[in-house]
């Protein structure tokens, strides 16, 4: 019941003013319509948005699909050196903020940057034609970006996949190139499928790639144009813009059921055989060599730039020793006011967020899947809708709900912890509802009849069952505070800055890419340090059930 | 004394009926195992007796406590029943010590700090787990789980004592030392206990008393002696031990009344009480038939067969022997062994009507 109520005032309020309003409706005027629209695309802005952002997603799509497709196969089915390096290596590049990711290709590529320098150096290079800053570098970074997911995606799908369908190709007189083609692939379209949808929703609804790559040379996507027409107070454009964000991937999502509902090819490897292996043969090293060339430049050369760089005692000078400094650091977690403000607030509304949406994330969890009371599924839907909405959607429909009374949270740090929680409670709901649906039921039995009251139980036995997803979901939620930036930067009012708003703004301020550079390596030591606290708690569950 | 009465107990899950109308009594410090093949709902009926399941209708009464009545209302919640549950996967907890496992209920019941202490000492002593109290339950054996589960079931001083095929995970030789102590502790603090096991040899060697259930419904109690020699039903035949069913029409032949079954297959039922012209069914066990290559003597053999399989078990040979439509399982000292194809006599030493 009161689940209910925080769920119909933080979800279904919000999200219901946004279509509303998208649609003329408002508390001051009741032009019901679709006016905004037909305003909107009389710009020739919007429609150039709405290609580039389509352009961006259908090439992040496929250019992470071949990537992640000849990784994986490599990986699951040959004989290829190094696996649980690669993997691991990709995970490294996967926990990097886009953002930063972003950073380091200005550093590399930009004009000035290492690449220039070096070239320069070798060749006496003056003039340099990169087009470092353009939606094609937005594509290509957000692919190095997310190809670790879809890598991930494809190796469960072949592993799990059962060899004695391909065997029975080869039985039948294929060879192995026809059976990869004629079997193996087919198989494995549906994982393709959904896991490109994924990455494509994403690409789309990323901020903070195009806004550093696309808008220096005045190209836009939605979610720029949506943070542009906010910053021209325009809210009116902004909300039919994030509108029209929320179709497109909705058109995308239900397109892809209505082709694939029937399609569905999840065959179970029962005997838990394991997959034929191909010799690479003499290739192997070539091919070994191509593969680690790839993954240094994805991912060691983006962190060793930043990493140097955030040493750095100005930007753009030398790398000699004494223009190296540990200065930046000092300033950027002691001595500078603004930067201390940001952790403190970051790590407040973080934890603050994390916390309420922990609560109400697991008990929603909980009451869905391990109780009769009715009603849980309708509650579990409800808070796990805004995953499907960009995070700079969620920033848009909190302004909307927010700016007035009677819950006139605008302007107060409330609106973002209300924000965070509401992106973070899916979340927490979806690491929970693992750990309640394995939970085995006789051990809530075995504390009833031991003499412990049905709260007791559920106190002593089902709680620390699934603690530990509850605090690894915590976690990560406090890591997306730590770095996310569209939902603090929209909302944040003087004194409320926070990392992401700080990471955003300070290479237009007074601090140049060394300070920025600073930031990054402390929130990639940060991520990278959460999330192996998170992969150890996993390992741990794990252990614990494969011992049983 | 009646310790636990079950009266007409009911309970369905959607259209299945799990148990239908079963009663049962059992007396005090009585070992009692409900043995039938699995889904016969004899796991249902002891959820419903520790109150983990509410049962659609009927009464179960613990001493003079009513456990759960339909007709008035009451359903005393499992935490009250003061009845120790041994679950067949354990359901040990996994961030709990065996220790604290083992202590829990005490903890519950809020009883004092060396009270605890002695009465943990005293079960993990009595289940020989003295040195394991501090492990987890992933770091134990499967047979020290099963011994930290009953030690939870024991450790609160139950009325009663309910085993969900505690054994069944366990391998033949721990199974048979696990039987034992069971017997023994059962035995040492005269607890009532109710044993659900699918196992028929489990049950034979364990209880004071079977009760043979199929399909959710009371088939047959008695001692063991009783049940698998006098067995009331096909069903208890078959599934307690195994057992030759033999169909056929009693006709009357000079001063004798002989069971006539398919052609070449006759023996007399002079001794047991039945009528000329009825049809009747038999059941024999295996070890009750005796074959041999010659006529004994001058009693007259029920018929002659072909022996058509033969199944080495170690301690006996089982073969198939063919009368006509009929087959027969036999069992054979290794001693007296017979060829596949060799014709054989058939004598009965006992056997048995079935309703």
């Amino acid at each position: 019941m009161f689940l209910g109520i925080i769920l119909s005032v933080f979800i279904l309020y919000p999200f219901s003013i946004l279509l509303l309003r998208s649609l003329g409706i408002s508390a001051e005027s009741f032009k019901p319509g679709i006016d905004i629209f037909t305003r909107i695309f009389s710009k020739r802005g919007t429609w150039k948005a709405l290609v580039n952002t389509i352009y961006t997603a259908l090439l992040v799509t496929v250019l992470t699909a071949i990537i992640s497709g000849i990784l994986a196969w490599l990986v699951v089915r040959t004989d290829f050196h190094f696996k649980r390096l690669i993997k691991n290596l990709s995970f490294l590049t996967f926990i990097i903020p886009p953002y930063i990711l972003a950073l380091s290709w200005l550093e590399f590529l930009g004009r000035n940057g290492y690449l220039h320098r070096i070239l320069g150096y070798i060749f006496g290079l003056k003039e340099y034609t990169l087009e470092y800053y353009s939606i094609t570098a937005v594509a290509i970074v957000m692919s190095i970006h997310l190809y670790p997911l879809v890598f991930m995606a494809l190796c469960n799908a072949l592993e799990k996949h059962d060899p004695s369908l391909e065997n029975a190709a080869i039985m039948s007189g294929a060879t192995a190139w026809k059976t990869t083609f004629s079997i193996t692939i087919p198989l494995i379209i549906p994982s393709f499928l959904s896991i490109g949808l994924l990455v494509f929703s994403r690409t789309m609804a990323n901020f903070g790639v195009p806004a550093l790559l696309a808008l220096p040379v005045r190209k836009e996507v939605l979610t720029t144009r949506i943070y542009a027409s906010l910053s021209d107070l325009n809210i009116d454009e902004a909300t039919a813009l994030s509108f029209l964000l929320v179709f497109l991937s909705g058109l995308v999502f239900t397109s892809y059921t209505l082709i694939f509902r029937k399609k569905s090819f999840a065959t179970i490897n029962f005997n838990g055989e394991k997959p034929r292996i191909y010799s690479l043969g003499k290739r192997k090293w070539i091919i070994t060599a191509v593969v680690f060339l790839f993954q240094g430049i994805t991912t060691i050369l983006p962190l060793a730039t930043i990493f140097i760089s955030s040493f750095l005692k100005r930007w753009g000078l030398p790398l000699k020793l004494e223009y190296l400094t540990l200065n930046n650091y000092i300033q950027l977690l002691f001595k500078n006011d603004q930067a201390v403000a940001a952790f403190r607030n970051s790590i407040t509304y973080g934890i603050t967020g994390a916390t309420f949406a922990a609560v109400i994330g697991s008990s929603i969890a909980f009451i869905s899947h391990s109780s009769e009371a009715k009603g849980g599924k309708v509650l579990e839907l409800v808070a796990s809708w805004p995953m499907a909405f960009p995070n700079i959607v969620l920033a848009v429909a909190a302004i909307l709900a927010w700016n007035t009374p009677p819950l006139a949270l605008y302007g107060t740090p409330w609106i973002i912890i209300v924000t965070y929680m509401v992106l973070f409670t899916p979340i927490i709901m979806k690491n929970v509802t693992g750990l309640i649906q394995n939970h085995d039921r006789t051990q809530t039995f075995a504390a009833r009849i031991s003499g412990a009251s049905p709260f007791r139980s559920f106190l002593d036995v089902t709680f620390p069952a699934i603690f530990p997803g509850i605090k690894s979901g915590w976690l990560l939620c406090f890591l997306i505070a730590l770095k996310e930036i569209p939902i603090s930067l929209m909302l944040y009012s003087s004194g409320q800055e926070t990392i992401g708003v700080l990471l955003f703004g300070m290479q237009s301020q007074s601090y140049g890419l060394e300070m920025t550079s600073t930031l990054a390596v402390v929130i990639i030591g940060l991520i990278f340090i959460g999330n192996i606290i998170i992969q150890t708690g996993k390992r741990r569950i794990k252990n614990e059930n494969a011992s049983d | 004394m009646k310790m636990l009465q079950i009266k007409d107990i009911s309970k369905k899950f959607g259209l299945i009926t799990a148990v239908e109308d079963f009663s049962v009594d059992i007396g005090n410090g009585e070992l009692l195992a409900v043995l039938g093949p699995s889904g016969c709902g004899k796991s249902t009926l002891l959820s419903c007796i520790a109150g983990i399941l509410k049962a659609d209708k009927g009464e179960i009464f613990l001493g003079k406590r009513c456990l759960y009545s339909a007709q008035k209302g009451i359903n005393v919640p499992p935490e009250e029943r003061n009845i120790g549950f041994v679950f067949q996967n354990y359901a040990l907890w996994p961030h709990m010590t065996a220790e604290r496992n083992i202590s829990y209920p005490l903890r519950i019941r809020k009883r004092t700090k060396p009270f605890i202490k002695k009465e943990v000492n005293h079960i993990l002593s009595l289940l020989r787990l003295e040195d394991k109290g501090n492990r987890y339950p992933h770091q134990l054996s499967g047979g020290e789980q099963q011994r930290v589960s009953l030690g939870r079931a024991l450790i609160m001083g139950p009325d009663l004592l309910l085993l969900d095929e505690p054994l069944s995970n366990l391998d033949a030789r721990l199974r048979e030392e696990m039987q034992k102590e069971i017997r023994k502790i059962q035995r040492d603090l005269k607890l009532t206990v109710i044993h659900v096991t699918h196992d028929q040899s489990e049950a034979l060697a364990m209880s004071d008393r079977i009760v043979v259930m199929n399909n959710g419904k009371f088939i047959q109690e008695g001692s063991p002696d009783d049940v698998y020699n006098n067995p009331n039903s096909i069903f208890a035949a078959d599934f307690v031990g195994t057992s030759n069913i033999i169909r056929g029409k009693v006709v009357k032949s000079i001063n004798k009344l002989i069971l006539v079954c398919g052609s070449d297959f006759r023996f007399d039922v002079s001794h047991i009480p039945i009528k000329p012209g009825e049809h009747a069914v038999f059941s024999v066990r295996p070890e009750d038939i005796d074959i041999t290559l010659k006529k004994k003597g001058t009693a007259n053999p029920v018929g002659t067969g072909v022996i058509v399989e033969h199944i080495y078990r170690g301690a006996h040979i089982q073969y198939e022997v063919k009368i006509g439509d009929n087959s027969l399982k036999v069992q054979v000292h290794p001693a007296d062994s017979f060829e596949t194809g060799d014709v054989v006599f058939l004598y009965f030493k006992r056997i048995k009507r079935l309703k």
